[in-house]
């Protein structure tokens, strides 16, 4: 965590991080916190988190709004994602998804207005490190590059990363629209 | 945010998912003053972020700092000279039609030269909003009161006008302009300058200097007698733009004279004064 703000190129900007930092901080780590459930490395990832921010200040419009808020939890909660993941390289989440059934990428086919419940229920159960992902691109309309930028990963690899996140909610709707089916 | 790809139907409806489970998620998290009065941040923490906060304050020059201004004034300054070469062929071509169309009139060929330049200058002027409103320029001199009571000096043999304003500060809307000696290109015509602006907002100005010299008490304009076109241009906030000048773009005689280069605003001019011995000689 070195030379936060001179980061920044103007004023304008020194000023808004501040006001970011000081209205959200708190928040910031409750919710990294109730991640990681540990007060200290939460602390480690709001500061991550600040500096990821630090590069991509221009996605604030509006420092008080709702969508900053959300915005400011998203990179929390996947730098908070990211300290558990290098915590236990053992549970690697791209190998969780079962391979039975896959038929390639058929999302889209699920995505459907019908499914919306099973949906919420899927993306709520989804694990951070996916759920990020998605947010950072379908929410915030950021490119690969910059989520790779927030993420520590390089462009092609958040493609991997999407493309697995997309895979695995295929599978949860898949198994959901199972069991409707049979109940 | 930016956007970029348009998403498909099922893609819009999971944004709607992610924003509703986010803000379900987020419900649940206490306003910022609850969780402040029960958490507190570790001394490390809080010294780790107020030293980085003094040391933004405390930044100034520095050597990081100046690298990363430095890769995108490029970038923009060709962006500029680029956006000026097509406005000006435009602009160009669009007074060469006219002057051949109007046969009326046997002008000299200088005249029609400046005329042609100062129809550029209105053409390019139509194509902003607030040109009209912008005083002290070619385009004000054309149909403006404000030069008309001016005063003429000789200069280099030629007789040159008052400049429309005597007195101005080397900032205006957060804008600073600042001279380089000798030039940045190191010929010993050429003088470097720095626009930069700390304001918080982009400021528009033409990216064509104006050279006034000092003469009797007085700034008079010095014709240009270079190619380039006046065009506006934008600066972005916290942007710096560095550059050099070729003073023989203008008529100067090559005598000792104190000159200031100017720059047109939207909302006023800047300048900042230089000695032909200072431009040439270092």
């Amino acid at each position: 965590m070195f030379l936060f703000l001179t980061l920044l190129d103007s004023p304008g900007e020194q000023e808004k991080f501040a006001e970011i930092y000081n209205q959200y901080r708190h928040f910031m780590w409750y919710v990294a916190n109730q991640r990681l459930k540990d007060e200290h490395l939460a602390e480690d990832a709001v500061q991550e988190a600040f500096l990821a921010l630090t590069r991509h200040l221009d996605k604030v419009e509006d420092v008080h709004s709702s969508r900053t808020r959300n915005f400011l939890a998203t990179i929390v909660r996947s730098k908070a994602a990211d300290i558990l993941r290098k915590s236990r390289p053992e549970e690697e989440l791209t190998e969780k998804v079962e391979r039975s059934g896959w038929e390639g990428d058929a999302l889209e086919q699920y995505l459907k207005k019908e499914q919306y419940n099973a949906l919420v229920a899927c993306v709520l159960e989804l694990d951070d490190s996916y759920r990020v992902v998605f947010e950072y691109k379908y929410l915030y309309r950021m490119t690969d590059k910059e989520i790779g930028d927030i993420l520590g990963i390089s462009a092609k690899n958040v493609n991997v990363r999407c493309f697995r996140a997309r895979r695995k909610l295929q599978e949860m709707l898949r198994k959901e629209a199972e069991r409707y089916e049979k109940a | 945010m930016k956007r970029h790809n348009a998403l498909s139907d099922g893609e819009q409806l999971l944004a709607r998912v992610l924003e509703e489970c986010l803000e379900e998620d987020l419900s649940f998290v206490p306003p910022e003053r609850e969780i402040a009065r029960k958490h507190r941040f570790s001394q490390e923490f809080e010294d780790a972020m107020s030293e980085l906060l003094e040391e933004e304050e405390d930044e100034d020059e520095t050597e990081e700092e100046i690298r990363r201004h430095f890769r995108p004034r490029f970038v923009e300054l060709a962006a500029v000279i680029l956006v000026f070469f097509i406005c000006g062929a435009v602009a160009m071509s669009l007074s060469d039609s006219f002057f051949s169309a109007s046969t009326s009139s046997d002008t000299a060929a200088a005249e029609t030269t400046e005329a042609a330049e100062e129809e550029t200058t209105a053409e390019t002027w139509d194509m902003e909003e607030s040109a009209e409103e912008v005083s002290g320029t070619d385009a004000g001199e054309e149909s403006g009161e404000e030069t008309t009571a001016g005063s003429m000096a000789e200069y280099g043999g030629e007789l040159i006008d008052e400049a429309s304003e005597q007195e101005l500060a080397s900032s205006l809307d957060g804008l600073t302009l600042e001279l380089a000696y000798p030039g940045a290109e190191g010929g010993n015509t050429s003088i470097g300058y720095s626009l930069e602006n700390s304001g918080e907002e982009a400021v528009s100005y033409i990216s064509l200097f104006d050279l006034e010299v000092y003469l009797d008490g007085l700034w008079y304009t010095v014709p240009y007698v270079g190619e380039e076109t006046r065009n506006w241009a934008s600066m972005g906030s916290g942007m710096v733009l560095d550059g050099a000048l070729d003073l023989s773009a203008w008529a100067i005689d090559g005598e000792t004279h104190s000159y200031r280069l100017v720059l047109q605003l939207a909302d006023g001019r800047i300048g900042a004064e230089f000695t032909f011995e200072e431009a040439v000689l270092e």
